[in-house]
């Protein structure tokens, strides 16, 4: 029996701020069962559970920058591509949370 | 039945930087819109973060100073929601390896020491601000990318007294250490207050509320009896089942908690590393180097102040307030002023000029040295406490040297035995019958004569020296 449920994927797309049709639902409701089965058979695997996740591709460590050196940029040309501008704003719909 | 307060907090705090904990741009405070951004900070299509060292380093001292346990390496995590106020659609924060864990704050609440234990410290950047306006918003993202330093308590506190005790004394030690300057007017501190009440020797919490982005200490305050009180009201009135887990909002205006979103609505942040930003490498070395560089600390000052210079404990905790008050008592102690007359000074006169002027002690035109010889002028006697306070002020006013206005105001004291005893042979020839006065019996009549001494010598006579003689020339009469 599939963890996964059609009201399941329906509040995960609310979360996500998507609406879904039920053709949609069904769609990825079917495609689940496939990718629940692959990850049944990776967990097959011996000695998974004991690998740590791969975050990085390589073993790499972070250089920090020092953070003396200032550069900021001019509002006017970053807001070029803005839609709704007004003076040195983004003006977006009202949105109180 | 009775009730114990649970509180839990989650401090935010906007740290100190040059420059923004994963861009290039200012990190300042700015009332005009938009002036410190760069493109990192907004979003733009293609951009990496590159991380400040200096956010790092400023992190990890704040971990050592609340004794974290801290981990062999920093790494950040993605925390997803969608709001205007975050361009990528996601706060780079910690999650799965907070920069501290398991930490400790002592904290003075009314001369009583109580452990805070710290859950986590973790460094991540802010949002953006929105300007609300009747139809629409204006976003400004001088904020964007602020490093914030966020410290989550346990539930370990039950009074408002003891969160504001805990939060001060956090503000003082970010001022002291200069990892944030922690200024209140400019929201620089912020708050997530947890807050249940349990039944007295019950093991089990009851159920939290959580009052979400509470904007200064007062409003915490003021928060946490607000809920203390609607929630023991709903418990005493058999209504418990309506205190639900959700999350609250201050309303300042009405100094009531308002419901924003109940736990159903919660929003799933769906954490995942960052991929964008590799592990950074604590070593030993590193921690070594940022603890011998931790300055002295707001309560070691404290302990300083009352075992070694003798002072009370009120008078040391409103010396350390401010890292700035008290380098400035420090320095008067350290030219050898007196300890008494240098408490006294700082916290009332300087006190109470730099507060009606709005500025701080180091824009104080009487720098330590300069106070100093005032105040060594009224412990040698050369002039009285009434004079000491004139010089100060006309100091302040004309922006002059106290050692040269004290000449120019004819300030000097007369110590002169001979001069002053002139005057006083001068003053009792001229009032005979008040001399009659005072040898039949009227002794309050000896202050008439020394007023008589201070008036002729417009208050510069030495008054110890004064008594002694008059008191000598009224007994030969």
């Amino acid at each position: 029996m599939s963890k996964f449920t059609k009201e399941l994927i329906n509040d995960y797309a609310d979360k996500l701020l998507i609406g879904l049709t039920k053709e949609e639902t069904d769609t990825i409701f079917n495609e689940f069962e496939i990718i629940e089965a692959n990850m049944d058979l990776i967990n097959k695997i011996d000695g998974i559970s004991d690998v740590e996740p791969q975050h990085y591709p390589f073993i790499i460590k972070s250089v920090p920058r020092n953070g003396d050196k200032i550069i900021n940029e001019n509002i006017e040309d970053i807001l070029k591509n803005s839609g709704k501008v007004s003076d040195r704003e983004i003006e977006v719909p009202k949105v109180v949370g | 039945m009775e009730l114990i307060p649970v509180i839990g907090l989650e401090m935010h705090a906007e740290m100190k930087s040059n420059t923004k904990v994963f861009s290039p741009a200012k990190n300042s405070y700015n009332d005009i819109s938009n002036l410190n951004v760069n493109k990192i900070d907004m979003a733009f299509p293609g951009i990496l973060p590159l991380l400040n060292k200096e956010c790092i380093e400023k992190a990890i001292e704040m971990a050592l100073i609340l004794k974290c346990d801290i981990p062999e390496i920093f790494m950040f995590d993605r925390k997803n929601y969608y709001y205007p106020d975050l361009p990528k659609g996601y706060q780079i924060t910690q999650f799965n390896k907070p920069i501290g864990t398991n930490g400790v704050l002592t904290i003075d609440v009314d001369g009583i020491e109580k452990n805070i234990d710290i859950l986590d410290i973790h460094l991540e950047e802010d949002s953006a601000s929105l300007d609300h306006y009747s139809y629409f918003s204006l976003i400004d993202y001088n904020r964007a990318g602020v490093p914030l330093l966020e410290t989550v308590t346990s539930p370990c506190m039950h009074s408002s007294k003891e969160a504001v005790a805990f939060l001060d004394t956090m503000k003082y030690i970010f001022r002291y250490t200069g990892i944030s300057d922690a200024d209140i007017k400019r929201g620089q501190i912020r708050c997530d207050v947890n807050v249940s009440m349990m039944e007295k020797d019950s093991k089990e919490l009851g159920t939290k509320v959580e009052v979400k982005n509470v904007n200064n200490i007062n409003n915490v305050e003021k928060t946490i009896e607000y809920e203390i009180k609607r929630q023991t009201e709903l418990i005493l009135n058999g209504k418990k089942d309506e205190i639900v887990q959700e999350t609250r909002r201050y309303d300042e205006a009405t100094e009531t908690t308002i419901t924003m979103r109940s736990k159903i609505d919660a929003i799933d942040y769906k954490y995942f590393v960052e991929p964008n930003i590799p592990p950074y490498e604590i070593t030993s070395d590193l921690i070594n180097d940022i603890k011998s560089r931790i300055s002295i600390l707001p309560n070691e000052k404290k302990l300083k102040y009352i075992n070694e210079l003798g002072l009370n404990i009120i008078d040391a905790n409103n010396l350390i307030k401010n890292k700035d008050v008290s380098e400035y008592f420090d320095n008067l102690i350290n030219l050898g002023c007196d300890i008494k007359s240098s408490v006294n000074w700082v916290l009332n006169q300087i006190s109470d000029y730099t507060n009606s002027n709005n500025i701080s002690i180091n824009e104080l035109y009487l720098t330590p040295d300069k106070l100093k010889f005032i105040i060594d002028q009224t412990i040698l006697d050369k002039i009285s406490s009434k004079q000491a306070k004139e010089l100060f002020n006309k100091s302040l006013e004309l922006q002059k040297d106290p050692k040269i206005l004290i000449k120019e105001l004819g300030m000097e004291q007369i110590n002169d035995i001979d001069t002053i005893k002139d005057i006083i042979v001068n003053i009792l020839d001229s009032n005979l019958d008040q001399i009659k006065l005072y040898k039949n019996g009227k002794t309050n009549m000896f202050d008439y004569f020394v007023g008589q001494v201070m008036k002729e010598t417009k208050g510069k006579a030495n008054p110890v020296l004064v008594k002694e003689i008059l008191s000598s020339e009224l007994d030969n009469k």
